[in-house]
């Protein structure tokens, strides 16, 4: 697929410069790599945001596909997490916060009118930061939401899917004899494995998740990353992450953020060995943020 | 934000944590130390066969394993970087670059040391005023002098880090080539001239080999150098290719 320019609608004015070296790509103004892919499960196009004045997201535009993994890395205040939060319109519940461009679920805008939130959040499920597991057992953490959502039709429904819910966030066998005991009495990366359980419980077809490790020792971390692995296979997975190595090891693309702009997104591969921009190789290799 | 205000650092600099960036100058100043003992080794050898002066091939041979604790500690400083900062990208390529410089250099030195003990083998079997001794040393003058060349060139790119001095010393590959072939054809006369000359000419080919091999891993620092600097790998790509290559985006 064709290389998309993505030139500003409000100013001629380069927002910033691109690298001077003869090897840079020579955009101004425009994401540099492939935004576009495919088989896209979520495709925005031309995406600001505004917190009142501030303009948070400057024309983004990018495509996730179906069954891959796209991080999204840069330096804290760059609007990362923002536009996660446009994808299954969180920032709706943000006072003065306005969001433009055209955001596509399955080729259905989720900013339309007619679009109902709730049904929404249960297609494109989130994980945050901190573990926040309902203060209920362990099983009703998960059974929550298909009950809620009228997704079951007997008791037994509802037990297959905990128990399929628990397995595919690699929580079953430690809960296994220990359902009605407090999701809050789990340990942090066994909370963090309950709430992605409790997002995949509804079966959604995006899960966006939000510096899911960042709260999470190197044992409980390594669990999430191979979990996100394996959950690429059913779902297709967004996520923020401080950890240039957790991008590495999890992503199959990467996008990098920078002063609410999309400066460089591509192969997660290319990104950490040979990025094109100079702003995406300077953030990765340390050189500011 | 401009990005242009400010002179690009040159790979290795500029990190936040200052230590990466101290130990990336000790790397790559062991390395040259490295580069420069490996020089010297070639430099010797090439004056001894010019000259034939046994005592200075002498001098080479019994250096052989100088450049080992250079090695070891450069082998040492890539691990500890890697483990220790976790390098992406341009860190990252110029480290594995570096690494792979480190063998370049240890084996331009096995190459000056292969040099040197058939030098000393040879320069007492022979009788310098032959004229067949003079003409042989023509081409070993002349290819040595090339590779000297060569790794003067490897040793400055790999300072300055100059893609256009590496791409100039990469395709000056082809040079050394042609010129140990022109070598090979000049000798298989001395041969047809006279078959006595054989075991004379074998020696002078092992040599001129050598010499070539040395071309061979100077032109490979520059390889690694483009990589390091530039993220393409041209590794496989002919001098045609090689500045074209360069040039895509």
């Amino acid at each position: 697929m064709e290389q998309t320019m993505n030139m500003s609608k409000t100013t001629a004015e380069p927002a910033f410069d691109v690298n001077s070296s003869a090897l840079a790509d020579r955009r101004v103004d425009g994401t540099v790599g492939k935004i576009r892919v495919d088989n896209p499960r979520m495709s925005t196009t031309d995406v600001d945001v505004y917190y009142g004045d501030k303009h948070a997201i400057q024309n983004v535009s990018l495509d996730i596909g179906q069954n891959e993994v796209v991080a999204m890395i840069g330096p804290s205040g760059c609007g990362k997490s923002t536009f996660l939060r446009c994808l299954n319109r969180m920032n709706d519940t943000v006072a003065g916060c306005k969001v433009t461009g055209t955001l596509l679920l399955d080729k259905e805008d989720i900013y339309d009118p007619k679009i109902d939130v709730v049904p929404l959040r249960v297609r494109v499920g989130m994980v945050f930061q901190k573990p926040n597991p309902f203060p209920k057992s362990i099983y009703e953490n998960v059974a929550y939401g298909p009950r809620i959502h009228g997704l079951i039709t007997s008791n037994a429904d509802l037990d297959e899917i905990v128990e399929t819910s628990l397995k595919k966030a690699g929580l079953w066998e430690e809960v296994k004899d220990r359902m009605d005991q407090p999701g809050t009495g789990l340990s942090g990366g066994q909370q963090q494995r309950l709430c992605i359980a409790r997002t995949i419980a509804v079966s959604p077809e995006v899960i966006l998740m939000d510096e899911p490790c960042s709260a999470l020792d190197p044992i409980a971390t390594a669990k999430i990353e191979e979990l996100i692995d394996e959950l690429r296979e059913q779902f297709t997975i967004a996520i923020v992450t401080h950890s240039m190595q957790q991008a590495a090891r999890v992503s199959q693309r990467t996008a990098y953020f920078h002063l609410g702009k999309l400066v460089e997104v591509g192969e997660t591969n290319q990104i950490f060995t040979a990025p094109k921009h100079k702003l995406t190789e300077d953030y990765i290799t340390g050189r500011f943020g | 934000m401009s990005n242009t205000d400010k002179p690009t650092p040159r790979l290795g600099q500029g990190h936040t944590v200052h230590r990466y960036d101290q130990g990336i100058k000790q790397l790559r100043s062991i390395i040259l130390d490295l580069g420069n003992n490996a020089r010297k080794e070639l430099k010797l050898v090439s004056e001894a066969l010019i000259q034939c002066d046994s005592n200075k091939a002498h001098e080479v041979v019994t250096q052989v394993n100088s450049l080992r604790n250079l090695i070891l500690q450069a082998d040492e400083d890539c691990m500890e970087l890697i483990a220790m900062h976790n390098p992406m990208a341009g860190d990252l390529r110029l480290i594995m670059a570096l690494s792979k410089c480190i063998c370049e250099f240890e084996r331009i030195s096995n190459q000056a040391n292969k040099i040197a003990k058939i030098a000393v083998k040879s320069i007492k079997a022979s009788q310098p005023s032959q004229g067949n001794s003079k003409a042989l040393s023509y081409d070993v003058s002349r290819i040595s002098e090339l590779a000297m060349h060569m790794l003067d060139l490897s040793l400055q790119i790999l300072e300055n880090e100059s893609v256009e001095l590496a791409v100039d010393l990469v395709q000056s590959d082809d040079a050394i080539d042609e010129l140990f072939a022109a070598a090979i054809r000049h000798l298989s006369t001395y041969i047809m001239e006279d078959p006595r000359n054989i075991g004379q000419v074998i020696e002078t080919v092992l040599v001129l080999k050598a010499f070539e091999k040395i071309g061979d891993h100077a032109a490979n620092v520059g390889e690694r150098v483009i990589f390091a600097v530039t993220g393409k790998d041209v590794s496989f790509l002919n001098s045609e290719q090689l500045g074209q290559g360069l040039l895509d985006p």
